[in-house]
């Protein structure tokens, strides 16, 4: 009912929307390009500071540009089409002082560099916003559509070539000129990204780097301001990159997936904007409230993803860490129910086995805990039934014999080099899971191959010495 | 002057039976992201004595202060002091932390910093009065920094900023103390200042760990040490563990196994 | 040794804490000034304010156009013989000096930047709360506390988020700021779409808090206002310690069995208590100025806590008190806006004459530097106690 309700406002996109899209997709996608490499230069909040501070960078620019209008250096259509070149450099100046004002006031006036930011942008933006009340009818500027950004409206001036959005093809281009620009210094904002000290030490300045990106960072801000507002754009510049950035480890990967996350949130966001305010409002008595703002919902949708991926992250994400660390548990479980029995057999040859009960007292685990293990062993053919008991098979013994063999290996690797009062022991029941064939081989060769562990217990052969079956390690 | 009495008052009692180690240390595991950076540590301080704590960069010597002052979740082991978990003792034990870790522009006079000593016996949102202030300055007058108690903490010298926060642990009036590399970056006077303070604090019966970077001064300074490189290699008294063989294995890298197990290693349960 | 470096040394602050004084002298005389020349009214127009006050108080001068009036709209704000700009002018001033005070042991905190995300992240919390008086009693919606009830839960959720991907994820703490910030003021700005297309949803009263307005304070709004301010300061003042211990050293904090993520929280409730009650008066947008500018502006000046929070009010109530004064008299000046300029130049004053490390001072003992190591210069200027 709801999907097919969602479904009825989704059909009813046309080519308006789709522009809306593009559009948004396009302006989120530019931004996320130089926000890759905010995030891992740890300069997010700075992309903040730089949003606000352009403004009156723009409001002083086309003030320029009327200037010289007024003046009859630049006619009407002169202006027009300079205006984005206009907005382009006005931009570019304020961004560069913000960066330089609040490094400054940090180095000179011994200012911790959040409050150094907070006190820049605060004034530069609190000027802009003056400056724009007091000349808003001179130049053609919308104080709300800065701040908000009318995505709907923008899309609505198709005044470029077979009808193209204006705001799209500037958009667009600024993606293509983004990419170009990153392309070609990738290098070197890599290295001085990661390490500007390396850095200076191959050539690359640093601080040309970072004043590039600063200035690239606010051109491309302003491009975006007109459809999605001065602070929305925070969300296109930051928030794919940290998505982005707790999905994959390399840098190349992590601006594809945040270039995927930015275009994914233009749609999601339009579909959310179009369709979830009916279908909630409608459930509340408000049926005449059908969309919502566009520029809104797509930092939403991509707080949405970002929020996805730190549960979901196959690597990083909360709920996946989870997951690893409970099947870890399970395995260590799974071997220690091994360890028990292989050594029980050591002290008693003739007995059969064990029982629930007694392994159970013995490792000190919960009914439910034993009974999975024992079920995963037993598929995996590793014990078997004997009565009411339960023992190893000869697949089961050879992997019990390895992890016994680990767990002595180490007591005898860690009394030898180190003086210790009994906890050989506990630090071998830790390790015992962790250590694989070739480490295992490792200890044996650094202690020459010993036969008996500190406590005197034989330590077991090692398995494949003897046959070349297969040898995997558990699970 | 309350130092020495109060010392005094509390040892005199005691010096028929035993009392217990001031700090006591048992399976002590600790792992940041899950990696171990200590691993299995047992280790009982004796009383009244100056203690090294040695090892190279990274080693885990001021991870190891740190559990100890449940600063940082221990992954496995206790650590006891006098015989009891620390929460309860916290009054007993003076802490120097790492200077690199103070924000040396922060609007305090070296005076405000000691007093931060007395804090915990002044009590919530009651003011720092003049008797506290006037504790503080006692303890500034032993470390010989009385005249500078005003002077903002930047303005000092690293030799006397290190004296103003071993005279915050003085004022603390504790019989454990655990230093993070004092002697790091002083002067050669504030050096010998700081070690007459300690003998001076061994012969009122304390007990002082000290985080130690300087080998060449160990077996002059301390009476103990303790050598640490992610394991615990050797403790004991200098003389007897102190030896260019201990210090080889301390030294020389760490054992390459140690290091490819430890890589491996993740802390299941417990975390 | 010590003997050696010490008579310099104890030169060097007494030379300072005369320049201190002078310039304190100096920068409070200025302040004093320009605020005195606001607050004390001139008799006779006092007296015509007094008179009209009552029905002042319903004409409610949103901006200067007030054809019954003779005076000159500037002259009649210098003189606060209106009782309105008064009350406006109270209100914005209490919030400044607390502003500034909770703003220094944030500055100190390091942790400025959270009062961003606690204002914009404030957003959604009035919207919902809007929607929900709406739906629960229409007509009721613009009821300012249930609206800052709203905006106080949003801005501590959005900390609360914050706080949350520092310790579950790997995005450091700046990212994380940058994206609560964003996706909170996303949400915000969504649901305002909504509000505005609610049939009784007139929701221009809403846009207040973006901008802020604080033409729009009333006499009620103050005692709130104050109250409030009061109640930030005086836990300032009683947890004053405790606050200097945590920011200082959390560490050592920690190790004495002060509970330093308690305080921290009751820090973080105080900010988010200044972002509510600032959001009407100079908006979301522009309230971590508050709590930013008058601190860094004080640390300027002081090597002492304390001094340094006073000194914070003072520059907070004043930055605010012009803000008004100036946005009150001229037509078309945003408040906020106006409040956050004056204190961004009381902050370039401090910064060019603090005695704590001024630029003026800076480039005066750089020249004399100069001028001593030049030979001929140095018998000229036998005073220079340089070592």
């Amino acid at each position: 009912m709801v999907l097919f309700e969602i479904w009825n406002h989704l059909a009813r996109w046309n080519a308006i929307d789709a522009w809306i899209v593009a559009t948004g997709a396009a302006a989120s996608m530019a931004c996320a390009l130089p926000g890759c490499f905010l995030l891992l230069r740890r300069q997010s909040m700075m992309g903040d500071a730089i949003s606000h501070s352009v403004l009156p960078g723009i409001v002083l620019a086309l003030l320029a540009g009327q200037a010289l209008h007024a003046r009859g250096w630049f006619d009407e259509r002169a202006l027009a089409s300079s205006r984005h070149a206009i907005l382009f450099a006005g931009a570019a100046v304020m961004g560069i002082v913000c960066a330089v004002a609040s490094e400054s006031l940090r180095r000179v006036g011994r200012l911790d560099a959040g409050a150094a930011l907070g006190v820049v942008f605060t004034s530069l933006f609190a000027l802009g916003l003056l400056l724009m009340r007091l000349v808003a009818d001179t130049i053609d500027i919308d104080p709300d559509c800065v701040l908000y950004g009318t995505l709907e409206n923008t899309v609505l001036d198709r005044s470029g070539p077979q009808g193209i959005p204006a705001a799209f093809g500037i958009n667009a281009r600024m993606l293509c000129v983004n990419g170009l620009v990153l392309t070609m210094f990738f290098k070197e904002f890599r290295i001085s990204a990661f390490d500007p000290a390396l850095a200076r030490s191959v050539g690359v300045s640093a601080s040309a780097m970072h004043y590039l990106l600063m200035a690239l960072t606010a051109v491309t801000l302003v491009t975006a301001f007109e459809s999605v507002g001065s602070i929305l754009v925070i969300a296109m510049l930051i928030v794919p990159a940290a998505t982005a950035h707790l999905l994959t480890d390399r840098l190349p990967r992590m601006i594809g997936i945040s270039l995927v996350v930015a275009a994914s949130s233009a749609l999601v966001g339009h579909a959310l904007a179009t369709a979830a305010p009916g279908v909630l409002f409608s459930r509340l008595g408000h049926p005449e409230i059908q969309d919502a703002s566009t520029s809104g919902m797509i930092a939403v949708a991509s707080g949405l993803f970002f929020l996805g991926a730190a549960l979901f992250g196959p690597r990083h994400g909360i709920v996946s860490r989870r997951l690893a660390r409970a099947r870890l548990e399970n395995r260590m479980v799974r071997e220690d129910v091994l360890g028990h029995l292989f050594r029980r057999k050591e002290r008693f040859p003739d007995a059969a086995g064990d029982s629930l009960a007694s392994i159970r007292a013995a490792l000190g685990i919960r009914v439910r805990t034993a009974r999975a293990a024992m079920g995963r062993l037993r598929r995996m053919r590793w014990i078997e039934r004997a009565g009411p008991d339960w023992r190893l098979t000869r697949l089961g013994e050879e992997s019990a014999r390895r992890l016994v063999r680990s767990h002595r290996l180490w007591e005898s690797y860690l009394a030898r080099n180190y003086p210790s009062r009994g906890a050989l022991h506990e630090s071998a029941e830790r390790v015992e899971h962790f250590i694989d064939d070739d480490l295992r081989n490792q200890l044996a060769r650094e202690l020459d191959s010993p036969s008996r562990d500190p406590h005197g217990s034989v330590i077991p052969s090692d398995p494949e010495a003897r046959d070349e079956g297969d040898t995997k390690a558990v699970d | 002057m309350r130092a020495s009495n109060g010392a005094a008052a509390r040892t005199g009692p005691d010096d028929g039976r035993s009392e217990p180690s001031p700090l006591s240390i048992r399976d002590l595991t600790v792992a940041y992201h899950l990696k171990p950076v200590i691993w299995d540590i047992d280790y009982e301080a004796p009383s009244g004595r100056l203690i090294a704590i040695v090892g190279p960069n990274g080693a885990g010597k001021s991870t190891m202060l740190a559990a100890c002052l449940d600063l940082i979740p221990r992954t496995t082991g206790e650590v006891r002091i006098f015989g009891r978990p620390f929460r309860s003792q916290r009054g007993r034990v003076g802490y120097v932390p790492q200077r690199e870790s103070v924000d040396w522009d922060f609007p305090v006079s070296a005076l405000d910093v000691v007093a931060m000593g007395l804090y915990h016996r002044i009590g919530w949102c009651r003011p720092v009065t003049r008797r506290y202030r006037r504790e503080a300055l006692a303890a500034l007058e032993r470390v010989g920094m009385a005249e500078f108690a005003s002077r903002q903490i930047r303005q000092l010298s690293g030799g006397q900023q290190q004296r103003v926060f071993l005279a915050r642990a003085l004022a603390q009036d504790a019989d454990l103390y655990l230093m993070d590399e004092p002697f790091a970056g002083v002067d050669a006077a504030t050096e010998l200042v700081i070690v007459d303070l300690l003998r001076d604090l061994r012969s009122s019966g304390k007990t002082v760990l000290v985080v130690h970077h300087d080998l060449q001064t160990v077996e002059e300074y301390f009476d103990e040490v303790v050598l640490l490189n992610m394991r615990l290699v050797a403790a004991g008294p200098v003389e007897q563990v102190f030896t260019p063989q201990n210090l080889r294995k301390t030294y020389g890298g760490r054992l390459a196994l140690l290091d490819r197990v430890g890589n491996r290693f993740t802390f299941g349960p417990g975390e | 040794m010590a003997r050696g470096i010490r008579t310099p040394r104890t030169a060097a602050p007494n030379a300072a804490r005369r320049r201190r004084r002078v310039m304190f002298g100096v920068m409070f005389g200025v302040m004093f000034g320009v605020m005195s020349a606001l607050i004390v009214p001139r008799a006779g127009v006092a007296r015509d304010g007094v008179a009209r006050d009552g029905e002042r108080i319903e004409s409610h001068a949103d901006g200067p156009a007030d054809a019954s009036s003779l005076h000159d709209p500037f002259v009649r704000v210098i003189t606060l013989s209106d009782h309105n700009t008064r009350v406006v002018l109270l209100g914005t001033m209490a919030l400044g000096a607390s502003g500034g005070v909770i703003g220094v042991f944030m500055l100190l905190r390091k942790q400025t930047l959270v009062g961003d995300v606690v204002s914009h992240a404030a957003l959604p919390g009035v919207a919902i709360a809007f929607l929900a008086m709406e739906w629960i009693e229409p007509g009721t919606g613009k009821s300012l506390p249930g609206l800052l009830v709203g905006a106080a839960l949003s801005g501590i959720a959005g900390v609360l988020c914050v706080q949350a991907i520092g310790r579950w994820t790997r995005v450091k703490e700046d990212a994380a700021l940058a994206v609560v910030l964003s996706v909170f003021f996303g949400v915000g700005i969504a649901l305002f779409t909504i509000v505005q297309r609610l049939p009784s949803g007139n929701a221009a009263g809403l846009a207040h808090f973006i901008y802020g307005k604080a033409a729009a304070m009333k006499a009620d709004d103050v005692w709130f206002i104050g109250g409030a301010a009061m109640l930030a300061v005086a836990t300032c003042a009683a947890l004053f310690k405790e606050f200097r211990l945590v920011a200082f050293d959390a560490r050592f904090a920690a190790v004495q069995g002060w509970p330093v993520a308690v305080l921290d929280s009751v820090l973080m409730g105080l900010v988010v208590l200044i972002c509510v009650i600032g959001l009407r008066s100079v908006g979301l947008l522009l309230v971590v100025a508050m709590l930013t500018v008058p601190a860094a502006a004080a640390q300027c000046w002081s090597e002492r806590l304390a001094t340094m929070g006073v000194i914070a009010a003072m520059f907070g109530a004043f930055g605010a008190g012009l803000g008004v004064a100036i946005s009150a008299a001229v037509p078309r000046v945003a408040t906020g806006a106006t409040i956050v300029l004056c204190g961004s130049a009381v902050f370039l004053a401090s910064l060019a004459v603090g005695t704590r490390h001024g630029l003026v001072w800076r480039f005066a003992r750089a020249a004399r530097r100069e001028a001593s190591s030049m030979p001929s210069a140095e018998e000229g200027h036998p005073g220079q106690g340089g070592p």
